[in-house]
Order: C-alpha cells, then structure tokens, then sequence
C-alpha cells in the first residue's frame, strides 16, 4: 500500500506542481500576496504606490486598515461612488482618506468611528450616501474578502490561479516582461495596478487606469450603461437602487452615528450620490411608488442630518451639481470631474468644509480640465 | 462533506491508509466511525434521526425474525410507518399542508395548521429506502436479522453511498462488512479511475452546464431553439450529476474493498421507457419494482390489464414524489407512467405500423428513432423536473415554438444563442464548444463501455493510452472543475 501511495503521490504531486508553478510566479511577480497593512506601509512609502491586486477582493479590510491606521482631517466614506475625490482637491495642507468601499452598509458607520482613539479623529466627514443603503432588504453588500495569506492562498489554490492562465494565454492580459519591467519600476501592488495602472492611490482614492482607459469608460460604456438603466428603470423599477419604502434599520444606525459624530466634534457632510440626469428624469417621470421614495429619501435624510446641525445635500440628479451625463464612467460613478464638481457644490455650502480646500484652486482645476476626467498623470 | 471538495481530498486518504493499516476486527468501527464524520459535515445533529431510524430497525428486524404469522406483519408494518413517517413529516408535510390549505380555501373551509419550518435531513430519502429494504427481505425469511448494532448501523451509513446512493439491498452489501478486505493494488487503480470519471462527468460536464441551465431557465428567453436546448442540457446536467456521483461511489467503495451496485447503464441509448428505467437510476426503479410495484400487481391481478397499468402509473408517479415535494416532481412521474402505460397498450400496433414501413428491415435506423424518441420523451419530463413551478414549465413549453427556424441559422447560434444562454464572455464560445465536446466524448466512451460490456473500457487498453486519459481527465477537472461549488443535484432527495 505505502510504494502504490509514494507512486500516487508523484503522479498526481508532480503535475500539480508543474501546473501551479507559472500563476504562482504571477503571483510573486505582482506582489498579489501582499497583506493590506504592508500596502499601505508601502504607499505611505511612495505616494505613487497603487495598491490594485487583481485575483482577490480585499477593498473593505483595506479601508478599514487605512481608517485605523493613517490619521486624517478629513475622511470620505461611502461606497464606489466616491472614490473620485482626490487628495488633489484638498488644500496641501489637508490630510485625506478616501474610505469609499470600506461602508458595506450603514451598521458600519458607528464602528468605523470607534476605530478612531478619542483626540485623532477627523475633523470632518463626507458621507456619500448611495440609495441602496436605505432600501428595505438590499441595505447591505457582503462581498466575501480574501485578507488574510491564507484566505488568498485558498482562493488561489480553489480557482484564481486557473484565471491567471485564461489571462495570460487566452485573453492575453499581461506579458511576462511586462509584469517584470513594472515590478523592477514600480512599488504598485497587484496585477491590476502594475500592468494597467488601476487602483487605489496612497489617500484610497481610485485611479481608473489610463487616459485610453478613461476614455473608453466615458466615450463608449457610459453612455451604453446610461442608456440601459434608462430603459431598464422605465421598465421594471424594482431593480433599481431605491425601494417602496425607506429602512428603518439603516435610519437608525444612520442616526447613532450622527450622535456620536456630534458627541465626538466632527462635523459630518452628509450627500446623496449622483444618477445621470437621464435616469433620474426616467425616474421622475414614473409616478409610483419608487419615484416617491427618490423624493421622500432625501427629505428624511435631511431631518436627521439638519436634527445635528449637519449639512446634507442632494445630487441625486447630477444636473443639481452642474454634472453633465457625459462626466460618467457609467450609469453610477462620476468622473473625478464630476465628482469635483461635487466638492467645490458642497464647500460652497458649508464654510466648515471651505476651510479644507482651496476654492479658488478647485475652480481653477475645473476650468482647466478640458476632458470629461482629470488626466490620471496628473493626479499621480 | 461533498466528494468534490477539499476536505474529502483529505478525508479519504486518511480514511483508506488507516481502514488498512488497522486490526481487521476493528474495521466496521473505523468505518462507521468515518462515515459519521463524514455525514456531520453536512448538519451535525442530522445524525440522530438517521441513528434513531437505524435503533428502531435494527430491534424491529431481530423482532420480526423471532416472530411468526401476525405479530411479524404488525412489526413489519411499524418499521414502514416509522420510516416513511419519518420521511413524510420531514419532507411531504409541509408540501401536503399547503395543499390542504389550498383546497380548503377553495372550498371556504377554516383550516390552519401551521408550517414546521424543517430542513430534510441529507439522504433521508435514500436511508429510509435502504432501510426498508433490510427490514422486508427479513421479513419474507431472505435475510436473517443483523446481530450486530454496528455493522447494521454501517450498512445504513456507509459513507459512499450514504447522501446519494446507490440503494443497497442487504444481501449484497451486509457481508461485505464482515468479509476480509486486503490492499490490493488492482483495486485501488480501478477505483481510482472509477472516480475520476465520476468527477470528471461531475465537475466538468456537469457543474459547467449549471449556470447555462440556471440562466436559461431563470430568464425564460423567448425562443424555442434556445429553450429546447436548455432542456437537453439539463438533462445532460443531471445525468452527469447524478452518474457521477454513482461513479465516485462506486469508485470510493472499491478502493476501500468493497462492490456497490451500479446505479446507471448508459441511460440514454434505451430504446423504451421501460429499458430508460432499467439504466436509469437503477437502485431505486429496482427498489421500486420489488417492493411496490410486484406487491401492488399481485394486490390488483384481478383487475388483469387495467391492475397492470394502474400498478404502472401509482409506482411512478411515486417515483416522482420521492424526488421531492412539489408537483413538478408528481409531474415528472406521472408522466413516465404514462408513457410505460401507453408504451405498453399501444406495443403491438407499434410492431405492426413498423412492419408496415418496411423499418423492421432497417434495425439499425429503427433502434435511432427508438432512442431518439425516448430521449426526446425524457427530455420533455426533465422540464417539468427542472422548472420551479408546473406554471414555468407550461411557460417554457409555450415558448418552444418560437423562433423555430433559427436552429438552422448557423449565425443565429453563432452570435445570438450564446446571449441569451448567458454566455456573454470572451471565450463564451470556445467554452460552449469543449461543453458539448466533453458530453459527446462521454458518449462515445460509454458507446464503447457498453459494446465491451464493461464499465471500465480503459482496462483494455495499452498503458500509455491508459496514463494519457487519465492526465486528460485530470487535467480537465483541474482546468474547468471547481471544487465544492455546487453539491450534487440528488443530495437534496
């Protein structure tokens, strides 16, 4: 039985081996197996430092590790949709975290704060509120995440690795020399962020890519993506981010968090995130149900905020904040443009967070962007 | 535990190095100790209602043989109480109360009975059939009763057949247990591959033809050739499915020593419904035929023609109610009676309409209608086994003629088709391509396995052809397979 077993083992071992070999060399190339912690060491290390792993998802632990772990005057927190505000937008002298996708759903909020000690908490927090996050039975988003060295392991072993031949020889996502060139040039981590510039910066903002990249997004799924939602809310709006009825689970965490904000001294912005103007209209011009709760939504939020002195603002139509359909990577994120638009809205509004950026500047940087998107070589 | 997964890849080497490294007299406990741990994977305290099965049949057995004349019937009728009692309320009672509740509400009558909200226990069907099995062969005096507590508990949980099958009859596997079983290396080489063809039609044809299925039937395309295709592939998905699992079982059993009975013969080359059944999940249609349908024959010859055909349609229909509670299943059943019944009545006009077209002189154009209507007759049953709903199935179904003509659009199938299966990624075709290639090549393997009438046609041949298939196969699960990620169709039965 113990020589068929050895024999057993070397026919199967050898293989797998041999088999493993080359997406586990991927791996080591791109830095895929470096832990959230040592990314941010990495990138407080070199601002230019990307972190996009590409096999694995790991965003919200990584937001989560930056709150606890970058001090910060000003947070952002939200899903996706605010990834587009930049340390750029802030005045120098503003430290920012960009904690978007690090909110899975609103029960979150009053931990996040907790992670904070007493005395090295931000002084203000932008909290981009996405509908879904209030919609009865959708609140949450759990995507299982690969953190630990053993969760990446197991996820590579169970399948990632099989990605990384489909990459390499059928999709021809990556060469070799490529991988190795950006490895020895760039302190980026993962895949994604080596090979196609794309991942969080060193304040957890997003880079989309390229310029090439950008304007694909903008020039040819945006406006795909718009028009199918379009139709899409036209048809069945039960689909769609907002529901019937407002939930009064999130309701409440949402107010826990304001008071323990307020308790704690940090003024907190609260804003609806935008929709293109053409689904927001489709929605309006439905009269049921879904389309009321797009009007009740922001109108409850604004008492809860406005209860704590906070100001709370309203872009569910991006044409409320001067943002044109075509400043849309798809039919739910805004360009960084758009979402400069946003900021320079909001400081206008609110002379607490006027004191962290520069105005004139951001108005200067809007005038001065002739794209749709800010060129990502100069946000690098 | 599921077969395809990590934890069963280290399981059972655990398990086979010490079943043959320890004292043969400690072996039935070891086994039964494993398959324990392999049923509490799954829910832990499952186990208990397949020991407290297990406790009433094996004390019921000992008392029905010690018995005679009526006091062994009333035991008899104890142990079938207790085990399809068991069954029923675990898994018909909620489906039997929503029904009454219906009728009750159509007939403006007050009736509440709360719904128990009660998980089936992995395999409960399979035990209980097993079970019964044991306990009516002693009841006629073909099989003396288990003395042993533990061999018999083995018997209802040994762990390859234990969630799925195969439905072992007592002669054939209780002495087994008590028989001597020495490493032989033959052994594990044909259980081996038995397995890896198992996992082979599991994780790659199989698991791959899932979410095409689940897409297909999730959105209802409104188009017939697309829809016709999901049925077949469905059907193909459950063969693959549940054969290997069979295989794996097999295979599982055979290293460790041991012979299970096989549980599918190429199903889909029969030429009747009646020959469909005989390949066909084999355990349970023979579990079937013994135990319900002869008994049910003998109780209605007097009703000669009519008793044959009544015995026919309550037996499968029964089949399909064992699949689960819901009336897509009764559907599936019902229908298979239906065509055994009219199979039946109409066999000698068949004959003579064949002799009349001159096919009784071209077999073999006659045996590829045969088997493609039969195939055909059971694709059609595996939609109603497949659909959620008898009102989604008739959906489908009013749907299959739509758009009919585009099945000879080869640019239809080329651009349009995968869309609407939901294969819209780059390679979607390529993918769609090795599909149906791994399906026909499973075919074509088990064409040959029949021809040489025997399961493992690869024994025949040269070794390096022997190592090549199995690197091939190895290779596909490793590429296209994933482990654990959907766990087999018929564990839920």
């Amino acid at each position: 039985m113990w020589k068929f077993l050895l024999k057993f083992i070397l026919y199967i071992g050898v293989p797998v081996v041999l088999v493993l070999a080359f997406p586990l060399y991927v791996y080591w190339q791109a830095r895929e197996f470096t832990s959230v912690h040592d990314a941010i060491t990495t990138q407080a290390a070199s601002s230019s430092a990307l972190f996009g792993i590409g096999y694995d998802y790991a965003s919200r632990a990584y937001k989560e590790a930056m709150l606890a772990e970058k001090p910060a005057d000003v947070v952002i927190l939200g899903s996706s949709r605010v990834l587009e505000l930049h340390q750029l937008f802030f005045a120098s002298s503003t430290r920012l975290v960009n904690a978007g996708l690090g909110l899975p759903d609103m029960s979150r909020l009053p931990a996040l704060l907790n992670d904070h000690p007493a005395g090295s908490e931000p002084k203000v927090i932008l909290l981009g509120i996405d509908p879904w996050m209030f919609k009865p039975g959708e609140e949450t988003v759990n995507i299982p995440q690969q953190v630990t060295l053993g969760d990446r392991l197991w996820a590579f072993v169970s399948g990632a690795w099989r990605t990384v031949y489909s990459d390499y020889f059928l999709f021809h996502k990556f060469g070799l020399g490529q991988l190795a060139a950006a490895r020895s040039t760039s302190s980026s981590i993962g895949i994604n962020a080596l090979i196609n510039d794309e991942g969080f910066m060193a304040d957890g903002s997003e880079l989309y890519g390229r310029r090439g990249e950008l304007e694909n997004y903008v020039n040819v799924v945006a406006p795909q993506a718009i028009e199918q939602m379009r139709a899409s809310v036209a048809s069945d709006r039960a689909d769609f981010d907002f529901g019937t009825s407002t939930s009064a689970a999130s309701l409440r965490e949402l107010n826990i968090f304001l008071a323990t904000a307020e308790a704690r001294g940090i003024h907190v912005v609260g804003f609806i995130t935008p929709y293109p103007h053409a689904v927001f209209q489709q929605l309006m011009s439905v009269h049921d149900s879904y389309a009321q709760e797009a009007v009740l939504l922001p109108a409850v939020l604004n008492a809860f905020f406005t209860h704590y002195n906070f100001p709370f603002f309203n872009y569910m139509d991006a044409a409320s904040a001067g943002i044109p359909d075509s400043e849309f990577l798809d039919f739910q994120h805004v360009t960084d443009k758009g979402a400069l638009r946003i900021l320079i809205a909001m400081a206008q509004g609110d002379s607490t967070l006027r004191a962290y950026v520069s105005l004139p500047n951001l108005k200067s940087l809007l005038a001065h962007t002739p794209d749709a998107f800010i060129d990502p070589a100069d946000l690098k | 535990m599921l077969f395809n997964s990590f934890s069963f890849l280290i399981f059972f080497p655990i398990v086979v190095v010490l079943y043959y490294s320890i004292p043969r007299r400690f072996r039935v406990y070891f086994l039964l100790l494993a398959s324990c741990i392999f049923y509490m994977a799954f829910v832990p305290w499952y186990i208990l209602i397949l020991f407290f099965l297990i406790g009433i049949d094996f004390f019921l057995g000992q008392a029905i043989e010690k018995r005679t004349g009526h006091a062994r019937r009333v035991l008899l009728v104890v142990s079938v109480i207790s085990n399809l009692g068991t069954l029923f309320v675990f898994k018909y009672l909620n489906f039997f109360d929503a029904n009454i509740a219906a009728l009750a509400h159509a007939l403006h009558w007050n009736y509440s009975l709360p719904l128990l909200s009660l998980v089936v226990p992995l395999g409960l069907s399979f035990h209980v059939f097993q079970s019964l099995s044991y306990v009516i062969e002693v009841y006629r005096g073909k099989w003396k009763a288990e003395r042993n507590f533990f061999v018999y508990a083995l018997y209802v949980m040994f762990f390859p057949q234990l969630v799925a099958g195969p439905i072992e009859r007592p002669q054939h596997l209780l002495p087994q247990f008590r028989a001597e079983h020495q490493w032989r290396d033959e052994n594990a080489i044909t259980g081996l591959e038995r397995m890896l063809w198992g996992f082979f039609k599991k994780m790659v044809i199989a698991d791959n033809l899932a979410p095409i299925v689940d897409h297909i039937f999730g959105t209802v395309p409104h188009n017939g050739p697309v829809l016709i295709l999901g049925v077949v592939l469905f059907t193909y998905q459950l063969y693959c499915d549940f054969s290997g699992y069979s295989d794996i079982a097999v295979g599982t059993a055979r290293v460790l020593g041991f012979e299970i009975m096989e549980n599918f013969n190429r199903p889909f080359a029969a030429r009747s419904i009646a020959d469909f059944w005989r390949r066909w999940h084999i355990s349970l249609s023979s579990w079937l035929r013994d135990y319900l349908f002869t008994p049910l024959l003998w109780l209605w010859r007097g009703a000669g023609q009519l008793g044959f055909y009544a015995s026919l349609l309550v037996t499968f229909t029964l089949i399909g109610l064992w699949h689960g509670a819901n009336w897509t299943y009764v559907v599936f059943g019902a229908l298979h009676g239906a065509y055994m019944v009219i199979g039946a009545a109409t066999q000698k006009w068949r004959n003579r309409f064949a002799e009349l077209i001159g096919l009784v002189r071209l077999p073999r154009l006659r045996a590829a209608l045969q088997t493609l209507t039969v195939f055909a007759l059971v694709c059609f049953s595996t939609l109603f086994f497949r659909a959620d709903t008898i009102g989604q199935a008739f959906t489908m179904l009013a749907h299959m003629a739509d758009h009919l003509a585009q099945a000879f659009s080869v640019s239809f199938w080329w651009r349009e088709a995968p869309g609407l299966m939901g294969l819209s990624a780059r390679g979607a075709k390529v993918y769609l391509f090795l599909l149906i290639l791994a399906i026909i090549g499973m075919e074509v393997l088990q064409y040959f396995q029949e021809k040489k009438a025997t399961l493992l046609v690869w024994a025949k041949w040269p070794s390096w052809g022997r190592i090549s298939w199995r690197y091939a196969a190895l290779a596909a699960i490793v590429f296209f397979g994933y482990l654990g990620a959907t766990p087999f169709i018929y564990f839920k039965f």
